[in-house]
């Protein structure tokens, strides 16, 4: 992906990630010359370093036909290619750590909820950091051990313990005597990584690997996509059923078939599980602000950027199945921007009530135009723009 | 009733100035069940996607149940069901919303599409499997979902594409009970195969295609009786082999190259 990342930048993309960081090192210089008494520093610590800690990918670029050529292979396989893999992966998590401790470092020592915990002496916050990139570097042995596991369940029981071992590790480390807090993360670590030897594992995880190497390609595709064509592959479906019933309002009917095919391909596919990740997010972020103008500000960057994920619905193409039916293609570009109206609708509504909520009242004229904006951005604006896309590409 | 199917002087393929299909002609009539067979290259695929309206004819004429695409293409699409060689499934939805959908694509009845649904699910087997999305069936059961889609239609013109791929023992009875059935109730099946004795025993008849031409058509003992290979021990798999070669003989006479 290296060749694409120029388009990236190209883009504008960096524009706006130089524009948000601009902002978060305001806000961040802000908070270093004015600390609340009561900011949660232990809280917004661990969630950092937990979330630095246990992101480990693994590329090991296998693919369905290594299985035919590179099985007999094996041993050679994991020494020559895999073991190097998890070496990089450790140490670029390690360092991951360290940089989101460094940047944290100044907070910790500042905030008087943990003033008395952080460390005194140069030597202790060496030791620290230290400590905080070993449980990094544990994490992805753990989650090789993880993928190892021949049994899902078993698989699932392991990142279970080996998150709770990193989130009780890294509150430890951070609010408790160092030599205390390592004791407790050596012991929590070799807990888990015992643990793994008890249920049966592969000494090589092939499909595991691939499935992994599937979807890491794919999410890097579609997300290098949004700049530059490049070579996509169809996102694999999820079940999702705790909204996929949803389609089945659509009428049975002739005139409605593409509708309901729409449908179930936006409630289970890529498109929907960015759009509904992004409004949760923003929906939660909403509820505990409380402030008229970060919920605003958060309205109208979840309505705005969830829009636009809305209209990839329109991108999706049928193989030939689709096109020997009985159905007008033109039915096609109608049921994606009812799609999209609908999904889009629903959401400004329900987002709007979690955000306008405890300010309606006092800026009523505000918060209402939010919404008519919303509304037709959701109801209008993006169904005609995503039949006129589709239109152009045919 | 209109003929099913009818081919008349077909030519066609990818590029205008080498046609895949050249004169091709034969018709299937309601109820009957036609075999196509030939090499790899012959033109079977060009000639089905030609039926479907995917491939537009360079001359001759395409007709389903009477009707050209280019006068009703709704009616003429409403007439087909096609079963690829490939399954070919939307990966975001499950085996009963496929079935759903080919309900509403074709505007069928939902009471009587419900009915057979059950059928079909009985038939193939496949009532465990309603709920599941492609990604998790097996190649057999993707290619039992097309068939039951297909055969869910019940259309006057069914096409496909080598049916018996696949499919498992039971199901390669269930598929010619059904395709039986199918016949019963009138409908017309093209059916393209490599699988010589299942259409020795089933297709009322053949027709043979060579490098985009008809070399024999007919009943199984006709064509046998057309390649010389009507003895009592003789399959349709030897009279294909001899039809083939004295075909690729003639072309070597000829000064033509052989294909496949």
């Amino acid at each position: 992906m290296f060749p694409y990342l120029r388009y990236v930048v190209q883009s504008g993309f960096g524009l706006l990630l130089a524009a948000i960081g601009i902002t978060l090192l305001a806000g961040y210089a802000g908070l270093l010359a004015d600390m609340p008494r009561t900011w949660p520093a232990d809280v917004v610590g661990v969630a950092l370093l937990f979330f630095a800690a246990i992101y480990t990918p693994l590329r090991s670029y296998l693919q369905p036909a290594d299985i035919v050529f590179l099985l007999p292979a094996e041993s050679r396989t994991l020494t020559g290619t895999l073991i190097p893999a998890l070496r990089r992966s450790a140490l670029f998590g390690a360092i991951r750590t360290l940089v989101v401790f460094a940047i944290f470092a100044p907070l910790y020592a500042k905030a008087p909820v943990t003033a008395d915990a952080a460390p005194a002496q140069p030597a202790a916050w060496g030791a620290l950091a230290v400590a905080l990139a070993l449980l990094a570097a544990w994490n992805t042995y753990a989650a090789w051990q993880e993928r190892r596991a021949v049994a899902s369940t078993a698989r699932l029981a392991l990142r279970f313990a080996r998150w709770t071992a990193a989130l009780l590790s890294a509150a430890a480390l951070l609010t408790k005597p160092l030599a205390i807090a390592a004791g407790f993360a050596l012991l929590a670590a070799a807990v888990v990584s015992l643990s793994a030897r008890l249920a049966p594992r592969h000494k090589l995880p092939w499909d595991r690997l691939i499935a992994e190497e599937a979807g890491a390609r794919q999410r890097w595709l579609a997300f290098l996509g949004w700049f530059v064509d490049v070579p996509t592959e169809a996102p694999a479906a999820a079940s999702r059923a705790w909204i996929a019933w949803i389609g089945d309002w659509v009428p049975r009917s002739r005139r409605f078939a593409w509708h309901f095919l729409y449908a179930k391909t936006f409630l289970r596919g890529e498109a929907f599980g960015a759009f509904w990740r992004w409004s949760a997010l923003m929906a939660i972020v909403s509820a505990f602000a409380r402030s008229n103008a970060v919920d605003m500000i958060t309205y109208v960057a979840a309505i705005a950027i969830g829009g636009l994920q809305l209209t990839e619905l329109g991108r999706i193409r049928f193989a030939e199945h689709a096109s020997v039916v009985p159905l007008s293609p033109d039915g096609r570009r109608t049921a994606v921007s009812a799609v999209i109206r609908a999904a889009g609708l629903a959401v400004s509504a329900l987002l709007w009530l979690i955000a306008a909520w405890p300010h309606v009242k006092a800026s009523p004229a505000l918060w209402l135009s939010a919404l008519a904006a919303a509304l037709l951005w959701t109801g209008w604006l993006l169904p005609r723009r995503a039949a006129a896309r589709d239109e152009e590409e045919e | 009733m209109a003929t099913a199917l009818t081919l008349d002087k077909l030519t066609g393929g990818y590029s205008a100035r080498k046609p895949v299909l050249h004169e091709v002609s034969f018709d299937i009539q309601p109820g009957e069940m036609m075999g196509l067979i030939g090499l790899n290259g012959a033109g079977k695929s060009t000639a089905i996607k030609h039926v479907l309206g995917l491939m537009l004819p360079q001359s001759g004429e395409v007709r389903v149940a009477g009707i050209r695409l280019a006068d009703d293409s709704e009616r003429y699409r409403s007439s087909c069901a096609y079963v690829p060689e490939q399954p070919s499934l939307f990966p975001n939805l499950t085996v009963a919303e496929h079935l759903r959908w080919t309900e509403s694509a074709y505007g069928l009845d939902a009471a009587e599409s419900a009915r057979r649904t059950e059928a079909l699910a009985e038939t193939f087997r496949m009532k465990h499997a309603m709920g599941a999305l492609p990604a998790t069936l097996s190649k057999g059961m993707r290619q039992k979902v097309m068939l039951m889609n297909a055969l869910l239609v019940a259309p006057p013109l069914l096409i496909i594409d080598e049916p018996f791929l696949g499919l498992d023992p039971l199901a390669t009875r269930a598929l010619v009970q059904a395709l039986n059935e199918a016949r019963a109730a009138g409908s017309a099946i093209l059916l393209s195969s490599h699988i010589l004795p299942a259409l020795e025993r089933n297709a009322d008849r053949i027709v043979v295609l060579h490098q985009g031409r008809i070399l024999a058509g007919g009943t199984p003992e006709e064509v046998k009786k057309t390649a010389g290979a009507s003895g009592a021990d003789c399959t349709l798999d030897d009279a294909f082999e001899r039809l083939i070669l004295s075909a690729d003989e003639a072309a070597s006479r000829e000064g033509g190259a052989p294909l496949g």
